[in-house]
């Protein structure tokens, strides 16, 4: 039991202590709600505007709207083609972070337990890429992606996985450091091969990180913007999105609705994937 | 033994080699061959090889020097004799087996091989000259002194000017009689402490002042330039964006009420796209913070811009790093915390003695991320300022960018980009090993 | 658990396919890259129309709207031009043509349907290497309305524009909506008083200058020059630094100002916040010789054919071209796009009187050309545009902006 009703220090009388306690975990809960609300705020604007006219919005986007209609939906959702965009979007969000868990929990795994010169140099190596800004990289990796006939959404898979692996690599290694050897070399005397080793006794121990990982890499690939507008441009929804607001073109009534529509999948996910990270209290548990 | 041995190397192998193969294809890769790019002055528009040549210069510069006729015989294949015979071109879409199909970059390497070795490239190898240029003829990357005169000729007289522009800026520039005509126009107010211009000038006084004030008046400024904007934004981005990750995190693991909620709430900008970050933040910079600190011009003002940019990016990241330390946090034991407690240490002796030391892993990984994502930072600028007003949020990755797209420098900006790893892989190297020393220490 | 798991992953898998796949077929299938975003549905249109005509070609659209050149050159560098490029006239269309990407057009018979004054902007070396689609004007659109209501009319002089200003300040309307936020509207503002005061000068000054032998401010008085840029910033309202195009938009249209000086394109967004607005369009004067106030108005946007298409796609894009010159195509372009076309004789009448006063500007020739497209590409997009936003923000002095454009340029010329 731990929390912010403990929040006081010791030694104090009792009566004095209770009164403390309270008025603590009051200001504490009031000015983190405040916080929140400054957090919120943009997010609750956006909804907001979402039902208004153009208009309106440009008039004054503090303004509550003055009717409830989704034709803002309607409208782009038609001019997005929001099912197909959104499929588009959903399989190249699931596989590439599908793909990039496996790969680099299991890239990760052997880094760490494989105590050898060549396991430092690959982990400086993978995490070499993650100072280089992409534009450096742009114009060849097109270039090699086009040549391999990798323009389509199933083909920016690969390039995901390979550009978001060194990040997660990076994190698996700080956690898998932390997991005891003890439980493998058991499994192993058993007569488990290193794989199985891996599958069922390594990463069931992961789910913290692999919560963690998933929810960052679902999020950079969902909003992702300048690699797949190069590779296959206006195919997912945000480039489908973008359409409504640049320099001569600022549908604002549009943008505001398209970005509750892109945007709720992924809080969905989110909120979801929150409870595996909270479940991790327990894994955490069992490192100490 | 040695069986054993073999049989460690291969699970070794078939674990990263998913990784190795992918990372190699999609980065390294295009990274070894963007490095190639900066000791040219290619400008990113000319193709690598020529798509057409004059029929005389390809038979007598091309066909007549390739003793080869295999390779001569290469080219013919894709290099056509137009209709009207004056010029050859380069077939992109060549037919085989009854289907067209683009060429691939294989042939096109080829082909750029074969005219390379008669002496045929578009692109010019350079040396370090890109990177001697960024240093030596780019007004806008190094911070540097500049002048700032205070007064437009063309504007109207200042009613007044203040003690330290008249001091400073003005008297110390002025000849002697220069200075008593300007001390007989501007008459120092005693109460206000300010010089207030004098009713009844001519116009020929006037029009003096003028020419007076426009050119005397300045000040030496240092202007940070595209350095120095990316230090300051990185170095606040740094730390703030830490610290409120840090914060938020400690007073979400806790059973305080609507924990999940607020932790929602605060991951929310990382999921909202940057077109409507940078839309509503732009009329919060118009319309709310007037009010809140009484100055008028935010995302306008050169002076406030990266102030602001800042605000926008510590507010979106935070909520990133707060997962990350929260991650951190939960694998620290229960019962240590709980044992502290019972030892009588306060909150704070619990937090700065149990808490921190066990979240160094975590902070490690937060530094060096902010780190390196505060020195890549590009989509957030751009989709705020642009870089501007003028250069004043203007990024090295942003200034990369303009200098590859805006001013067909593609050499030159991959020289800037290869800058720009060796600067982030120096700072994060540092801040990994002093870190890593720290965790070892604990 | 494992199979939930598995039938999630095929059912991916299949949803890919089905959305990834495509079908082979003997159509020819062209690709067409353009950046105007404001036309989306209405190229749609265009290019179903062309399709329904001729049904063996296929036309697929591609938008990039806002980094449209570097995504365009990031395409090409990987060897993979579109079949059909909408290339910003001049400077895009030579820096393509110099690369060797575009396809002569000289000889396509659709270049004689065109107002011949058009082809300068897509002339290199002697060749046409884009079919000019496009005319679009530079200068104040003002509230009809709200001139009517202070009895002022519209300025054909500086001094007129001044009195104007003045008028309208003493009624508590602010003269000009600006937006100081971004830097191209500056832009277009500083070279567009730059080339009315060069006048005559211009040209003879663009050729001195690509040989490296001139300054930007030789063909202009630079205090004259400037001073208008003053006297712009000062007949704005006083928050324009922090106001970019939307908020310039909604100043304009919600009548809170009586002009911007803005390209025509501003027009529509202006009326779709505010359907009711009267609006007309003029030059933006700046002597006090009635006859120095041109209109700055040129080609907008072209259309161009990569090269390096196959000679099956090649002659299908130029049907594609051909066709546009047709009436039915004048048509959506005029009526739907909302643009005004380069081709002679096309009808107009249906469009706004703005439109209409562009055209009218144009049949009587007194325009000025649009020289910021002629500067240097990095002249333009670095050193104009930066400049006219660091003088407008008090950050640089007359000679430090006419010194930085000037140290670019000859970079970029000795290249």
């Amino acid at each position: 039991m731990r929390g912010i009703d403990r929040w006081t220090p010791s030694g104090e009388n009792p009566g004095r202590r209770a009164a403390t306690k309270r008025w603590a975990a009051v200001a504490g809960q009031m000015l983190l709600a405040f916080f929140a609300l400054i957090f919120l705020f943009p997010g609750f604007l956006t909804l907001l505007n979402s039902f208004k006219t153009n208009t309106e919005i440009k008039m004054n986007p503090l303004q509550l709207p003055t009717r409830l209609s989704i034709t803002n939906y309607v409208e782009a959702w038609r001019e997005m083609e929001f099912p197909v965009v959104l499929a588009n979007t959903f399989i190249l969000t699931s596989l590439s972070t599908l793909g990039i868990i496996l790969v680099s929990s299991m890239a990760a795994y052997a880094l760490v337990r494989y105590k050898w010169r060549t396991s430092w140099v690959l982990f400086l190596l993978f995490t070499f890429s993650m100072v280089v800004p992409f534009q450096a990289i742009m114009v060849p990796l097109f270039a090699n992606a086009k040549n391999m006939g990798l323009l389509s959404v199933l083909g920016l898979v690969p390039i995901y996985v390979a550009l978001g692996c060194p990040m997660a690599i990076f994190m698996f290694h700080g956690f898998i450091k932390s997991v005891p050897e003890e439980i493998e070399e058991s499994a192993a005397i058993d007569g488990a091969s290193p794989l199985r080793c891996f599958f069922q006794i390594v990463l069931p121990l992961l789910t913290p990180v692999i919560g963690t990982v998933a929810i960052l890499d679902v999020l950079w690939i969902w909003n992702d913007f300048l690699l797949p507008l190069l590779m296959i441009p206006g195919r997912t929804l945000q480039l489908a999105q973008y359409r409504f607001v640049g320099i001569y073109r600022q549908e604002y009534h549009l943008a505001m609705a398209s970005l509750v529509l892109t945007a709720s999948p992924v809080v969905l996910f989110y909120l979801f994937m929150q409870r595996y990270i909270i479940n991790g209290i327990s894994a955490g548990a069992i490192k100490g | 033994m040695t069986g054993k041995k073999w049989s460690r190397v291969l699970y070794f192998i078939l674990f990263v080699l998913p990784a190795l193969a992918l990372y190699g294809t999609f980065f390294i890769k295009p990274f070894v061959e963007g490095i190639q790019y900066s000791f040219t002055d290619w400008n990113g528009v000319v193709p690598e090889i020529p798509l057409s040549f004059e029929r005389g210069q390809f038979e007598r510069d091309v066909l007549g020097k390739l003793r080869d006729t295999h390779k001569a015989d290469y080219l013919r294949r894709f290099y056509v004799l137009d209709e009207e015979g004056g010029v050859y071109r380069l077939t992109t879409w060549i037919e085989e087996r009854g289907r067209e199909r683009q060429i691939t970059q294989w042939e096109r390497n080829r082909i750029k091989g074969i005219l390379k070795s008669v002496g045929i490239s578009s692109i010019r190898f350079i040396g370090l000259e890109n990177f001697k240029n960024i240093f030596r003829t780019d007004l806008r990357f190094l911070p540097r002194k500049e002048r700032v005169y205070l007064h437009n000729e063309f504007s109207d007289l200042p009613s007044s000017i203040g003690t330290r522009e008249m001091r400073r800026d003005l008297i110390p520039h002025l000849s002697n009689e220069e200075r008593s005509f300007v001390e007989s126009c501007y008459v120092f107010d005693e109460a206000a402490r300010i010089y207030r211009l004098r009713a009844g000038l001519e116009a020929g006084e006037r029009e003096r002042l003028g020419r007076i004030l426009s050119a005397k008046m300045y000040r030496d400024r240092l202007i940070p330039g595209v350095v120095g904007f990316t230090a300051f934004f990185t170095v606040c981005n740094v730390i703030f964006a830490n610290l409120l990750g840090l914060v938020l995190a400690l007073a979400l693991d806790t059973r305080i009420r609507l924990r999940n909620v607020l932790r929602s709430c605060f991951f929310l900008p990382n999921v909202l796209s940057l077109i409507v970050v940078a839309f509503m933040w732009s009329f919060v910079f118009r319309l709310i913070f007037p009010k809140l600190t009484g100055i008028d011009i935010w995302l306008g003002s050169p002076e406030l811009a990266p102030v602001a940019v800042v605000i926008v990016s510590v507010w979106q990241a935070c909520g990133y790093y707060m997962v990350i330390y929260l991650a951190g946090l939960q694998t620290i034991p229960q019962d240590l915390v709980e044992a502290a407690e019972v030892d009588g240490a306060s909150w704070w002796q619990r937090l700065r003695h149990v808490k921190l030391p066990l979240l160094l892993p975590a902070f490690t990984i937060c530094l060096f991320l902010t780190l390196a994502n505060s020195l890549k930072c590009f989509d957030l600028i751009y989709a705020l300022t642009g870089g501007g007003p003028g250069y004043a949020t203007t990024s090295i990755v942003i200034d990369i960018y303009n200098n590859a797209y805006l001013q067909n420098q593609f050499g030159y900006a991959t020289a800037k980009a290869i800058l720009l790893c060796l600067i982030i892989m120096a700072v994060t190297g540092l801040q990994l090993f002093l870190t890593k020393r720290k965790e070892i220490e604990l | 658990m494992k199979r939930l798991v598995m039938r999630t992953l095929c059912l991916v898998l299949l949803l890919g396919l089905v959305v990834g796949g495509i079908s082979a077929e003997q159509k020819v299938r062209l690709n067409l890259f353009f950046y105007k975003q404001e036309i989306v549905s209405q190229m749609k249109e265009l290019t179903d129309a062309f399709s329904a005509k001729y049904p063996n070609i296929e036309i697929s659209l591609e938008i990039v709207p806002n980094e449209s050149m570097a995504v365009l050159r990031t395409r090409m560098a990987g060897g993979n031009a579109p079949d059909i490029i909408q290339l910003q006239s001049y400077a895009s269309v030579f820096e393509f043509a110099r690369a060797g990407w575009l396809a002569d057009l000289s000889k396509e018979p659709v270049m004689k349907k065109v107002v011949p004054a058009t082809l300068n902007s897509v002339t290199y070396k002697g060749k046409q290497y884009a079919l000019p689609m496009d005319v679009a004007g530079i200068g104040i659109i003002y509230n009809k309305d709200l001139f009517a209501k202070y009895g002022v009319k519209p300025p054909t002089t500086f001094s007129e524009l001044k009195s104007v200003c003045a008028t309208l300040k003493a009624k508590g309307v602010t003269p000009f909506a600006s937006m100081f936020k971004v830097n191209w509207s500056v832009g277009h503002f500083l070279s567009m008083v730059h080339t009315t005061l060069a006048g005559e000068k211009l040209l003879p000054w663009l050729e001195k200058m690509n040989q490296g032998k001139a300054s930007f401010a030789d063909p202009v008085n630079v205090k004259q020059l400037f001073s208008i840029l003053d006297f712009y910033k000062a007949n704005s309202d006083p928050n324009a630094a922090e106001m970019d195009w939307n908020e310039q938009q909604a100043a304009f249209a919600g009548g809170k100002a009586a002009m911007m000086v803005q390209g025509l394109w501003s027009y529509g967004a202006a009326k779709s916040t505010n359907p009711k607005l009267n609006c007309g369009f003029i030059p933006f004067p700046c002597t006090d010789d009635p006859k120095d106030t041109k209109l700055f108005a040129d080609v907008d946007s072209t259309f161009a054919l990569s090269a390096t298409s196959s000679r099956e796609r090649l002659k299908a894009a130029k049907l594609f071209l051909e066709w546009l010159a047709s009436p039915e195509a004048i048509k959506i372009w005029v009526e739907r796009c909302k643009l005004v076309p380069t081709f002679k004789g096309a009808d107009v009448k249906s469009m706004d009187q703005p439109f209409q006063d562009l055209v009218y500007y144009l049949n009587s020739g007194r325009t000025n050309p649009w020289a910021f497209a002629m500067y240097p590409v990095a002249v333009w997009e670095d050193a104009t545009k930066n400049g006219a936003q660091e003088y407008l923000l008090g950050r640089k002095t007359p000679e430090q902006v006419i010194a930085y454009i000037d140290e670019v340029w000859r970079r970029e010329i000795a290249k």
